[in-house]
Formats: structure tokens, C-alpha cells, sequence
């Protein structure tokens, strides 16, 4: 659990996958971004999935514990290996790679 | 020896590894190329620094950030794609519980109506909508604003959301202040009311007394004032002294209260030869005080004739009482026709409001009793040296006041008083009853 | 010439000694009767004065119990027998909405109470002189 988290039951603990989606306010690539996750999430992962949305411009604390270099930045915690994807996520299949979804 | 203890599978992952991390460098190489990236962070001893690269819109973020509305982008399905903090605040959940989230989950079932109206017709033109945002235990009333956005990649709405809570509270504070109001209205009129029923009572019942205090001591002072000493002769005075004075409170005390009463009825008055016929009565105190009065010329204006009398009276006969001992009394009144309804309006021959000055050379007396002098019963002066009864400027305040009009007064101790007076010269027409 | 006969309603005990004494001081003395209402001056003249005849004149104070002057005046000028005698009507503070009722109503004059000696005479003079 983390510190920054109030909601007391992490949903995070029982989805298959979980991601996070790191923005920067209301930005075009930003708002892009969080459209074409949670189209692809309701397409391809259904309720397997945990997505947190996280605006560093408003919660720049969040920031320290990942190693963002550029936003917007989606990261895969699990399954599997940490997997990080920047720019708008509007190319499906490069999306589904990192979540390691493509066949 | 550790690298000799790996295995090949642990190369291979380490291998696959390496190339995730070439193929993320190098997609984010693309992204920012493609113009993906909003911002880049910089890791340097221990701090992140953010370097948006669009900072061109950089100020307005700020300002969707601190300002004290709510703002929400929704896309064409209803989710949340960004909120800023106060909406936040407003709800009381946190941003990551809010973006990609139906904005109606956050509306009370009430205003799903209101919502899904606002929401359908909001993409072809702006539309406002109150509704009710479910906060944390209560429930928030907000305005709803809303403007769809074309952007490149689609339409979004954006939406700015007002927090009503303050306004209703006001407007309900407002309601609450304004039926106070209206019961301190009430009782105010029921006062003046009962203040009038004095007044009348005060008029009739007080006068009979006096009226016998008058008479019976006119027949004592007939049938024995000369076996009366010096003394007695000046006790019996005072008595029949007092007794006019008292008479003179009464009177003006009832023309006071009669003036509350009264309905205004307006004729063309010519206040030039209302102030002739006052000097002729007056002509006795003029000659006594060696008085020089001089009138420049007035107006005709819509009044009540009595009532200017008794402003003019009133002022005039002040302008005499108030002189400086030894000095010819001199006393200047002037007309002039302005423009506006202010002493500091421009003059105008045509104006529709004409300002009438009374100068004197009197005594005059300290501006820092200005506004005591047209209150009831204020005398500036005192009565031993200066005959009044203290009512005469409040009824003069008065008629001014039933004429739509102002009145001022300038003066200086040991140099003189001007009183002016604005008056409209036409007054509207009384609507029958 | 014979006295005159003045019918005075006053509530005001003060006010009937004074007109008695001032009217008596005449050259021609006023016989002053006296009535504390309206309502007994009706009573008295249907008595006659009590066997003297009608008065020359009424003088009625406005401000009365039971019948006020106006009440009183608008009665006298409905009665046949007694509307023909001049009524005069007094008042502490004789306002003109009061003086305009009173000359409506049939009144010769309305005046208002005398506050010195001078005025009391003054004023039976002019009511003496005005029914000879």
C-alpha cells in the first residue's frame, strides 16, 4: 500500500493487470492518452484490469517512485516484467505489445 | 565467477532484457519525434524536475489549476479525461479515483436528467445546467458550463463547474436579512405611527392646559401686576414667557408631524413672490436689525406653496436671528437653473432643477455640526441668546425632502452660513388614486 | 336692548366660567346657558331653555363627549324647530379641514379658543355683534 493512496482497498491486489498511466494535466497527447487506454482496456482486458491514472502535474510526489524520463508514460506492473510505453498510445498494437498482449 | 554461475536461460532473459529497454528507448525517441510528449523528466541529485514541452499553454494550466472553479474535459462517451484539483476538492476523491471515470457516476440520480440533457446537447452549442454533485456526506450545488472543443484527434467537452454552495447561502441570507428588514419596516411604521397619535394627542390635549395657564395668568397679571415688587413682576413674566415658548413647541411640533401626513400636491409656485410677501412680514425684525437683504431673482417651480413659505420663512428669519452682535445683518439669495440633481451639477438657463442659495453674515458655526443641524429639537445655539424652538430646519429638511429635493449647508464660525437648496421644477404628475 | 341669550356646550369647566364672566362684562351683557355635551344641549332646548325660550346663539366646543360640535351642529340644522339658530364652533386647534366641515355643515363661524383675556373679548364682541 502506498502512503498516497487513500482508498483503503487497493483494487490493485486482485486485478491481472495492472497499470498506470502517468499524465500532465489537461495536454492533447494527455487527454489522448487516457481516451486510448481506457478504449483498449474495455476492449481487450475487460475486468482484468486495474488502471490508475496519475496527473504528475498535480501529484508530483508520485513522480519519485517511478523512473519516468518522458510523459505521458504507461507502465505495466504485472503481469510479468515492468513494461513502459511513452507518447499518446494511439497505435493500438505497440500498446498491446507492452502489455504483452500481442500474439 | 558469478557471471560463470548464470545460466543460459538467465542470458537470455538478460538478453531480452536489453533489447525491451533498447526498443522503449527507442519508442520513446519516436514518440517524441511523433510530438507524443507533453513533458520530460529530469532526474538530478535526488530531485525530478518536469519540463513540459508545450509551454505554450503552460500559463493556462496553471490557471486551470489554481482557479477556483472546478474544470473537467469529458470525452464523447462521458469520461473523465482530466479534472483539475478543485474538482477534486469538491467531490472529495482523489484525481487518480477520478480520471477515465463516467463524470455521471459523480452526480446525484436527481440530476441525471439535467445532466444527460446538457451532456446530448452540448456538443452543437454551450449550454449551463445546475445539478448536484455527490461529495463526501453532502451533497454540492453546482453549475454546470460546458463548451465542446474540436481538437485534432476529436471533440472533447470541456466543462466548467461553478460551486453554487456560497451563492445559495447568500441568497438564502439575503431573503433572511431582507424579511428582518421587512419587520424592522413594520415596526418602524407602526412607530411613526404612534409617534403621529402623539404628536396629534400632543397637539390638542397638551395645548388645553397650556391654553389655561396663558389665560389665568393674563388675569392675574391684569387684576394685580401692581401690587406685584420687581421681583414677583419678573417671576409672573417668565411664567407667561414660558408658556408662549411651550406654545410655539407645540405648534411646531404639529406642523412637523402634520408634514409626515400629508400628501404632496404640487402647484406652480412662483418663489419670488413668496420671498417678497415674507420680506413685507418681516419687515419689522429687517428694519429692527438694520438687516440688507438682497434677491437676485428665483424660479417658478412645481411645490407646495405653504410649504415653501415655511422653508424660506424658516431660513430667512434664521439669517436674521443668527447675526453677529453689532453687525448689520446681510443676507444674499440667489437662483440658478442646473443641469443635474447635484451641487456639483453645471448650470444651465434651461436646467430642469434650480439651486436657491441663502447667504448670511451671521454667526455662522462649526461644520463639524453639520449633520445635527436638520435633526429635531438640535439647537446649535443656545436659547438664552437665540430664540427657537429647534424644529424649524428638521421641518425645512423636511419639505425639502417631500419635493424630491437636497439641501446643504456650508458655514463658518464668526463669518457667515449659506443654505442651498436644489429643487426639480418639474414635479411628476400625481397618478389618481 | 335686552340680553342676549348664549347657549355655550363646553366639557371644560374652565372655559364655561370664562365665557360666562367675559360675556357678562359686555355693554350688552350675553345671558350665558350651559350644556357639558352635545347631547344635553339637544335635551335643553327641547326643554325651552327650561322656560326662558330658545338662546339667540350656540356655542358648541368641538372636542366633547358623547356628541362632539360636528355631530351636534349637523343635528341642529336637521331639526325644523332649532336650525334656525346661528351655531358658532370652537376648537382648541380649528384646522381648516374642521373649518371648511363646519361652514358646510351650516355653521356662521369657526374660531379658535382664546388664550388671553383680549381674545375671550374679542371674540363674544364679534359673536354678539354678528346676531344683532
Amino acid at each position: 500500500m502506498k502512503a498516497q493512496d487513500p482508498v483503503p482497498q487497493d483494487p490493485e491486489a486482485e486485478a491481472e493487470y495492472v497499470l498506470r498511466l502517468f499524465i500532465t494535466g489537461a495536454t492533447p497527447n494527455s487527454l489522448r492518452a487516457v481516451s486510448n487506454i481506457r478504449e483498449i482496456c474495455d476492449r481487450y482486458l475487460a475486468g482484468r484490469y486495474s488502471l490508475k491514472i496519475i496527473d504528475v502535474s498535480q501529484e508530483g510526489t508520485l513522480v519519485q517512485e517511478e523512473q519516468i524520463i518522458a510523459l505521458p508514460l504507461l507502465v505495466k506492473k504485472s503481469p510479468g516484467p515492468e513494461r513502459k510505453l511513452i507518447g499518446d498510445l494511439s497505435q493500438t498494437e505497440k500498446v498491446l505489445k507492452a502489455l504483452g498482449l500481442n500474439p | 565467477m558469478e557471471r560463470r554461475a548464470q545460466t543460459i536461460e538467465d542470458l537470455l532473459r538478460e538478453l531480452e532484457e536489453t533489447r525491451q529497454q533498447l526498443y522503449e528507448a527507442e519508442e520513446t525517441i519516436e514518440a517524441i519525434r511523433t510530438g507524443q510528449v507533453d513533458a520530460l523528466v529530469v532526474h538530478s541529485e535526488g530531485v525530478h524536475q518536469l519540463y513540459t514541452l508545450q509551454s505554450a499553454d503552460h500559463a493556462y494550466r496553471v490557471f486551470i489549476e489554481k482557479m477556483s472553479e472546478g474544470a473537467i474535459t469529458l470525452n464523447e462517451s462521458g469520461l473523465v479525461l482530466y479534472a483539475n484539483t478543485q474538482f477534486a476538492t469538491m467531490i472529495g476523491h482523489p484525481l487518480s479515483g477520478i480520471i477515465g471515470l463516467p463524470f455521471r457516476n459523480f452526480l446525484t440520480p436527481e440530476s441525471h436528467p439535467a445532466y444527460d440533457e446538457l451532456f446530448s446537447a452540448s456538443w452543437s452549442t454551450d449550454v449551463k445546467a445546475e445539478v448536484e454533485l455527490l461529495g463526501t456526506g453532502s451533497r454540492v450545488p453546482v453549475q454546470l458550463s460546458s463548451t465542446a472543443l474540436e481538437l485534432i484527434e476529436g471533440i472533447s467537452l470541456c466543462v466548467i463547474i461553478t460551486d453554487l454552495t456560497a451563492q445559495k447561502n447568500v441568497r438564502q441570507q439575503l431573503e433572511h436579512s431582507n424579511r428582518e428588514l421587512d419587520q424592522l419596516n413594520k415596526s418602524l411604521e407602526a412607530s411613526n405611527h404612534d409617534l403621529q397619535q402623539f404628536a396629534s394627542v400632543a397637539s390638542h390635549d397638551l395645548q388645553e392646559p397650556l391654553r389655561k395657564i396663558q389665560i389665568f395668568t393674563n388675569i392675574l397679571s391684569n387684576s394685580c401686576l401692581h401690587k406685584l415688587n420687581a421681583d414677583e413682576t419678573r417671576y409672573l413674566n417668565k411664567v407667561t414667557a414660558s408658556a408662549s415658548r411651550m406654545k410655539e413647541l407645540i405648534r411646531d411640533v404639529l406642523n412637523y408631524s402634520k408634514l409626515s401626513a400629508s400628501e404632496e400636491r404640487f402647484t406652480r409656485t412662483d418663489l419670488d413672490v413668496i420671498v417678497k410677501e415674507l420680506l413685507e412680514d418681516l419687515e419689522l425684525m429687517i428694519t429692527e436689525r438694520g438687516a440688507r437683504i438682497s434677491n437676485a431673482g428665483l424660479p417658478s417651480v412645481d411645490a407646495n406653496p405653504g410649504q415653501m413659505r415655511q422653508v424660506f420663512q424658516n431660513l430667512l428669519s434664521n439669517a436674521l436671528k443668527f447675526s453677529r452682535p453689532g453687525i448689520a445683518p446681510e443676507i444674499r439669495i440667489t437662483g440658478r437653473k442646473l443641469l443635474h440633481p447635484g451641487f456639483d451639477s453645471v448650470e444651465h438657463p434651461e436646467g430642469p432643477y434650480c439651486l436657491i442659495s441663502i447667504q448670511d453674515n451671521g454667526i455662522g458655526f462649526d461644520e463639524k455640526y453639520i449633520y445635527k443641524i436638520f435633526s429635531l429639537f438640535e439647537r446649535l445655539h443656545t436659547k438664552e441668546h437665540y430664540e427657537g424652538t429647534g424644529i424649524g430646519l428638521a421641518i425645512t429638511k423636511k419639505i425639502v425632502d417631500k419635493h424630491r429635493g437636497l439641501i446643504q449647508v456650508h458655514s463658518t464660525e464668526g463669518v457667515g452660513t449659506c443654505f442651498e437648496i436644489i429643487l426639480p421644477v418639474l414635479q411628476p404628475e400625481k397618478k389618481p388614486a | 336692548m335686552l340680553p342676549r341669550k348664549i347657549l355655550l356646550a363646553a366639557d371644560d369647566s374652565d372655559d364655561r366660567e370664562l365665557f360666562r364672566l367675559y360675556a357678562a362684562a359686555r355693554p350688552v351683557p350675553g345671558l350665558v346657558h350651559v350644556a357639558e355635551n352635545g347631547a344635553e344641549v339637544i335635551e335643553l332646548l327641547s326643554d325651552g331653555l327650561t322656560g326662558t325660550g330658545l338662546p339667540d346663539v350656540i356655542v358648541l366646543d368641538q372636542n366633547m363627549p358623547r356628541k362632539n360640535g360636528i355631530e351636534t351642529l349637523a343635528e341642529l340644522k336637521r331639526s325644523p324647530a332649532f336650525r334656525a339658530i346661528p351655531v358658532f364652533i370652537y376648537s382648541t386647534y380649528a384646522s381648516e379641514a374642521l373649518r371648511v366641515q363646519c361652514l358646510q355643515l351650516g355653521a356662521l363661524s369657526v374660531f379658535q379658543k382664546p388664550d388671553s383675556p383680549e381674545a375671550y373679548q374679542y371674540i363674544i364682541d364679534g359673536i354678539l355683534r354678528l346676531i344683532s
